[in-house]
């Protein structure tokens, strides 16, 4: 049995873990039914979702969030023209999942006639439930549900043709939860009561393009204006009993129109291409506060905050590249990119008996960032070859902080080389190995890159159904000064296998594991003293497996069993608190590591009834747990366990 | 030495160069009487015949008005006179599985070179670890609609890049295995422009928003600003500083479980950084950091991407 069972899990290390519904299997004739001038492939999955948590909910809710009800899992229908000349349409693709109150929805369309027109349409929902940032005793309130949809229009004239031109439209709407601190930073009781309101960002872009060629180039430009408006939807209220009656409102409205203006030219001995850019983002606020403190109506006060920024970016690229031989490609790359956050605001403050006004212009944020790579890719035999490149950048930043102070400037130079050998020694087997090392003389955050270094190799062996790869990384950066220090040193490493030994038999299996340790400088504050020079040491070891094998019983029954593991084993230590590296403060030594598991087995069966007709049925465990933090004084208990499933019949009409 | 050698060197490299240019590889040298015209291959190649309609490359072939060169199946596979012949052979025709992958390069590229996606494809990290065209499309066999991929775009992904499917299976995530996010959406697997970002460096093949913003921003556009009140690291380093973009053991996909930790890495008062190269602020003394309220200083400072109102993203 012992051997049956570990079998099964070596088998079922497989296909990447994915929700249980929908279905993946097809369904009706694989070639479609043909009219007189078109062939249709079409099928729709119809079932009901059902699940049951224990434990957290919110937590739930966050990392899945699937519920109960019916629902359309999935639909597609794909009709094309037999001649390439059909009278209105040639194609037309349409592919939907979810719809019907999944939380994750997405429709894909796509129509087109050869030569005349093709449209795109990409329509999604994405709902989630804001995770929980919570300390003890503060429950804040982010665990609130937000959801967020996005549909991407792109129509394109003469596709075909030399002269094309291009419609486009795209809106993302986000619906949910906003926190803000309105209270105030020393206001007393609602201090750290992060309040909730309700917000709505809508940003509606619109696109017109146009490609055509010019003295042997091919031009292809681009003019966007993206709007954007963020409203409340219900001013923020303090909890019962935390204060008195303060209102906040906060519009939030602006537009980046922009220009994009492409130039290529691909000749047999060289190509190159041109690429600029402007982004010219423009924002307006208003926001105002009303009897701000009022839990202390001494202090009472309204405030009102207007103004306008602006945010222009600009980008050039040029690439180019040349064949010197058929073995060797050079290609060399510039890029220039500059932006400035600019504008200014104006402060109104009334409280009782007097009144001000205050101008407080935009901290000035500029940067404008030079950069040149270049790269040689040479293949020296059929089974070996080499890249490499040096990379240098210069980004030049001035900040001013005030109109009163001087600017502060300052430059940034980064030297990069990188190099790579491949090797393949048979045909199905690749080796690959490359290495990156940067120098950075002033980055501009404490743990920003400074000295760093990637090493990287890779193999894969590919033969018919089998493919076997590992990977490992290697990445480590150090950013110490005299007086901090900040080391980061990453290592991954991978395997993935995915095997059909057989017509009914397929599996597929990954593992990876993520070691990371970072070395960082802490500078606190612990009862009224600073403490200097102190060092977090944080360690996390994750491991992730996926396991999954899909039989084929016979000629009507497909049975798809997986399991996913994810597991971070943190620093090795049994105890929540302890005496590990760095300040010997509980809450940091809490905070260095980070012990948890997330497993999630599930299993599918899908019948298929007739040549048109299938059912479905699955099942998926959902497992949450973490070690240290559950129970403890930083979280509340956050663990939970859920059981989903969803049964189905998949049709093809 | 070597400081005298190498600009010699390069002056060969480049003066030798021009003799021996156009040598990228052109698959198609036979003459214009060795197409026939994709006809022919319908007698052996039924199977793929049979569905080709469906295929996007069946353009050239309906629309009548293409050179040989660029027609049905003689516009990737050349000429094939010789084919026929020879009563097949892949030694008499381009065949696909036989070519090294500069040459499979070239060929697509004679057609999809001169588009935005690709523009940067011969400098691709793709390009220099040789996966090419035929390592992510399949021309006839594609199971998916669109693209030509050569399975779900996730899968295709998930092949290669082991640990970017691990990364996708944490607790808090983009949702991508769900089915409403695709790698695209970030990602231009052809080669990306260097990031407006960081220093440039390490595109990691993004695919800029609005032109030339970070990806990020596509979605999340209340965080572009600009705003009175820039929290800077957000501009300078992009999205990555503080969190993982595909998926995270923490909560908010951020790179520590405990929010306060992350913070203080910068704000430990380390001269030489920051705006001014003073070093980033540490907490005022009223944080004490035993105090449960000051160890998620997202809780205060909730604006932390940005505010117009507050110096210190309280609102």
């Amino acid at each position: 049995m012992k051997a049956i069972i570990l079998a099964l899990l070596c088998i079922g290390a497989a296909v990447a873990q994915q929700p249980v519904a929908p279905s993946q299997e097809s369904v009706g004739p694989v070639r479609g039914d043909n009219t007189a001038e078109y062939n249709v492939v079409n099928s729709i999955e119809l079932g009901y979702r059902w699940d049951s948590v224990g434990g957290s909910q919110d937590e739930y809710n966050s990392q899945v969030n699937y519920g109960n009800g019916l629902r359309l899992l999935s639909s597609s229908l794909t009709v094309n023209s037999r001649d390439g000349h059909g009278p209105f349409f040639d194609e037309i693709v349409l592919y939907t999942q979810g719809l019907g109150n999944d939380p994750y929805e997405s429709a894909t369309l796509r129509v087109q006639k050869n030569h005349l027109y093709r449209f795109d349409m990409n329509w999604r929902l994405n709902d989630y439930v804001n995770p929980g940032l919570v300390s003890a005793g503060q429950s804040g309130g982010n665990l609130r549900d937000t959801q967020y949809t996005s549909q991407d229009d792109d129509l394109t004239l003469f596709p075909q043709s030399k002269i094309k031109f291009f419609l486009g439209y795209s809106r993302n709407v986000q619906d949910g939860p906003e926190f803000t601190a309105i209270g105030g930073l020393f206001a007393a009781a609602p201090l750290g009561a992060n309040t909730a309101t309700s917000e709505r960002d809508a940003r509606n872009e619109y696109r017109i393009g146009n490609e055509f060629q010019f003295l042997g180039f091919k031009v292809n430009w681009m003019h966007g204006w993206e709007d954007f408006k963020q409203d409340f939807r219900a001013n923020p209220q303090f909890a019962a009993g935390q204060g008195g009656t303060t209102v906040f409102s906060n519009p939030y409205h602006g537009t980046s129109p922009y220009w994009r203006v492409v130039l290529f030219t691909d000749k047999k001995w060289f190509s190159m291409n041109g690429r600029f850019t402007y982004t010219g983002t423009q924002r307006t606020f208003i926001s105002e506060q009303g009897n701000f403190l009022g839990a202390q109506p001494v202090l009472g006060l309204q405030t009102l905050t207007v103004g306008a920024g602006q945010r222009p970016v600009a980008t050039g690229n040029l690439t180019w590249s040349i064949f010197p031989t058929s073995k060797l490609t050079i290609t060399n790359s510039t890029a220039v990119y500059n932006v400035r956050t600019e504008g200014n605001a104006e402060f109104l403050q009334v409280n009782n008996a007097t009144g001000g006004i205050q101008s407080q212009n935009f901290l000035y944020l500029g940067i404008r960032t030079i950069a040149n790579q270049l790269d040689l890719n040479y293949r020296a035999v059929k089974w070996l070859g080499f890249f490499a490149g040096y990379h240098y950048s210069d980004r030049f930043m001035r900040n001013i902080l005030d109109p009163s102070l001087p600017a502060y400037d300052q430059t940034d130079i980064l030297n990069t080389g990188i190099f790579g050998v491949r090797i393949r020694p048979i045909q199905p087997l690749m080796i690959l190995l490359d290495g990156e090392i940067g120098r950075a003389n002033h980055p501009f955050t404490a743990k920003s890159e400074r000295n760093y270094q990637a090493l990287n190799a890779r193999t894969q062996y590919k033969h018919k159904s089998l493919m076997l790869s590992a990977y490992a990384q290697s990445n480590y950066n150090n950013n110490s000064i005299v007086l901090t220090s900040y080391a980061s040193h990453a290592r991954t490493y991978a395997v993935n296998t995915s095997w059909t030994p057989i017509r009914w038999l397929s599996f597929q299996a990954d593992y990876s594991k993520l070691h990371l340790d970072t070395l960082g400088g802490l500078s606190f504050f612990d009862s009224g003293q600073l403490l200097t020079g102190q060092e977090s040491l944080y360690i996390s070891n994750l491991h992730t497996g996926n396991l999954g094998v899909q039989f084929t019983m016979g000629k009507r029954v497909n049975l798809y069993a997986g399991y996913s593991h994810v597991q971070d084993a943190g620093d090795g230590r049994g105890q929540a608190t302890g005496s590990g590296f760095g300040p010997n403060i509980p809450q940091f030594q809490i905070a260095q590591t980070f012990p948890m598991r997330f497993q999630s087995p599930l299993a599918r069966l899908s019948v298929k009834l007739t040549n048109r007709v299938r059912w479905n049925a699955g099942y998926q465990y959902y497992g949450y747990h973490e070690d240290f933090f559950t129970g403890q004084g930083l979280l509340p208990d956050q663990a939970y366990r859920a059981h989903t499933g969803y049964t189905s019949v998949l049709w093809s009409f | 030495m070597l400081r005298n050698t190498l600009p010699g060197a390069l002056l060969w490299l480049i003066m030798a160069a021009p003799p021996v240019f156009g040598q990228k590889e052109s698959l198609q040298k036979d003459t214009v009487h060795d197409f026939i015209g994709s006809d022919a291959c319908k007698t052996c190649h039924a199977d793929v015949w049979s569905k080709f309609y469906k295929n996007p490359h069946f353009k050239s072939l309906a629309s009548g008005t293409e050179p040989p060169e660029r027609t049905g199946c003689e516009s990737c596979h050349g000429p094939g006179g010789r084919h026929v012949e020879a009563h097949g052979g892949k030694a008499t025709i381009v065949a696909f599985s036989q070519l090294e992958p500069k040459q499979i390069l070239d060929n697509c590229l004679r057609c999809h070179g001169e588009t935005l996606p690709r523009a940067n494809i011969r400098r691709s990290q793709h390009t220099e670890n040789d996966v090419v065209c035929t390592s992510c499309h399949s021309i006839h066999k594609s199971p998916v609609p669109k693209f030509l991929l050569a399975n779900t775009q996730r899968e295709v992904c998930y092949g290669c890049h082991a640990d970017v499917r691990s990364q996708f299976s944490m607790p808090f995530k983009h949702r991508v295995n769900e089915g409403v996010m695709v790698c695209t959406d970030c990602h231009n697997p052809h080669g990306a422009f260097p990031p407006t970002w960081r220093n440039a460096e390490r595109p990691h093949l993004m695919e800029q928003a609005l032109a030339n913003e970070e990806p990020c921003l596509k979605c999340h556009e209340e965080k572009r600003g600009p705003f009175v009140f820039e929290h800077p690291p957000v501009r300078v380093e992009g999205c990555e500083i503080c969190h993982y973009p595909h998926g995270s053991p923490n909560s908010r996909m951020l790179r520590r479980p405990v929010v306060f930790t992350m913070c203080l890495e910068c704000h430990n008062g380390a001269p030489g950084f920051g705006r001014a190269r003073l070093g980033d602020p540490v907490p005022s003394s009223f944080h004490d950091l035993r105090s449960p309220i000051f160890q998620n200083c997202t809780n205060c400072h909730s604006h932390i991407h940005g505010s117009n109102v507050d110096a210190y993203f309280l609102k």
